[in-house]
């Protein structure tokens, strides 16, 4: 099949297509999708080198269960729920969640942009961008996925409950308890 | 819990477009008698606004390329074949995958037990019949009775002296020895009308070899 072809067909026929092993549709769609798989696995681990190889076995890990997906949930959800999955997994492996408080606390996320090799940080433009970096930082990691997902991701409190496999009543209130956390910090930050 | 309380635990979901019509209606009515939670519904408002700004980072550009290199290298590999394989297979993907594995227990439990069955006193003995095995023309089937244990050691010596000869006799005729039934050899070790599994020894490697026969 061409490569306008491919770009031509429909998501059903480019599933179908890599089911049958055509590697190349199957990158369409990794096209398609890969900015938010990224993002899922962002809103999980929070650190730019680990979301991208997480994304890229995400793919992986879809390609191979391809015969496994049904159209019950849509393509993006089931996606992201294997994003999710494999990130939230390597979070609990590695034990990456810290949580730094007051000057101390300042002192040492400043280094770690540099230590760990990323930029998340640095790359955060204005002080407001900075100071909610920081907020974000002291969530569980469970509130910062939720409302990552809900605020930057876009996703619907049904697709993240799906993606996340939480009932709707725990997304809602974890989102709530996010919030209003990160205001409380927000607030303090500016006392402080 | 003040209707303030409960006002701004729905004021997410109204924001978000996510609250049933009666839940809205409630908070339209209270957003107008109250000065304090119209300025929450901002604060999250602004919140959601700063949170989208954040900048993300640049996925490189051979993203997609990365991947599908490495789906082309996986499907070379056994890994892959493996699972095309019990994709092909459909309903009976998973019933190979069980076989599989209890296969793979077998195999185990035998190669652990071995130690054990020899120094119980188990005793193998070549078992005469009709040709249909897949072994080697090196090794030879057999199979495993309990023998009476040796009373006292002299006896003991010489039961362990015949069954040296008894092996080293059956080594050289390793190649007649290989044909023999499996069916009989089968039914010898554990009874029963199916084949199941067969174990025999290899002498030359003092190996214990388990043949698995398709199931049916």
């Amino acid at each position: 099949m061409s490569n306008q072809a491919r770009l031509d067909a429909t998501e059903a026929e480019l599933i179908q297509q890599a089911r049958d092993g055509d590697t190349q549709a199957f990158g369409i769609l990794v096209e398609r999708y890969q900015r938010r798989v990224v993002g899922v696995a962002m809103a999980v681990v929070h650190n730019q080198d680990d979301a991208l190889e997480l994304a890229q076995e995400t793919f992986i890990r879809a390609y191979e269960n391809l015969g496994k997906f049904e159209s019950r949930s849509s393509f993006s959800t089931w996606l992201y729920r294997i994003a999710a999955n494999i990130s939230i997994d390597f979070r609990r492996r590695e034990g990456r969640h810290i949580v730094l408080r007051g000057e101390e606390g300042e002192h040492e996320l400043d280094r770690l942009p540099s230590e760990r090799g990323d930029s998340f940080l640095e790359s955060a433009r204005g002080e407001l961008g900075r100071r909610l970096q920081r907020a974000l930082q002291e969530l569980t990691p469970e509130h910062r996925t939720v409302i990552l997902l809900r605020e930057v991701e876009g996703l619907s409190y049904d697709e993240i409950s799906e993606v996340l496999q939480s009932p709707r009543g725990t997304v809602m209130s974890r989102l709530h308890y996010a919030r209003d956390r990160l205001r409380t910090i927000l607030n303090d930050l500016d006392q402080g | 819990m003040t209707d303030c309380d409960e006002i701004q635990l729905l004021l997410g979901a109204v924001q978000d477009g996510e609250a049933e019509p009666h839940e809205m209606a409630l908070v339209d009515a209270h957003l107008d008698r109250c000065p304090a939670c119209p300025a929450a519904l901002r604060s999250y408002e602004a919140l959601g606004v700063a949170l989208r700004e954040l900048p993300g980072f640049p996925i490189p550009r051979q993203f997609a390329q990365n991947v599908t290199k490495r789906l082309t290298r996986l499907q070379g590999g056994g890994r892959w074949r493996l699972a095309q394989l019990g994709r092909s297979l459909g309903a009976f993907g998973s019933a190979l995958e069980i076989a599989g594995v209890a296969a793979v227990a077998a195999i185990v439990t035998v190669l652990v037990a071995t130690p054990y069955l020899h120094s119980s006193g188990l005793r193998m003995h070549p078992v005469q019949g009709a040709a249909q095995s897949p072994i080697s023309s090196t090794a030879q089937a057999v199979a495993i009775q309990p023998v009476g244990l040796a009373k006292g050691a002299g006896q003991a010596d010489e039961f362990r002296q015949a069954e040296v000869q008894n092996v080293a006799g059956k080594i050289e005729d390793a190649d007649a020895a290989a044909t023999l039934d499996t069916q009989e050899m089968v039914s010898a070790l554990g009874g029963g009308s199916g084949p199941s599994v067969a174990v025999w020894n290899e002498p030359r490697t003092d190996t214990t070899v388990v043949w698995i026969p398709d199931q049916r």
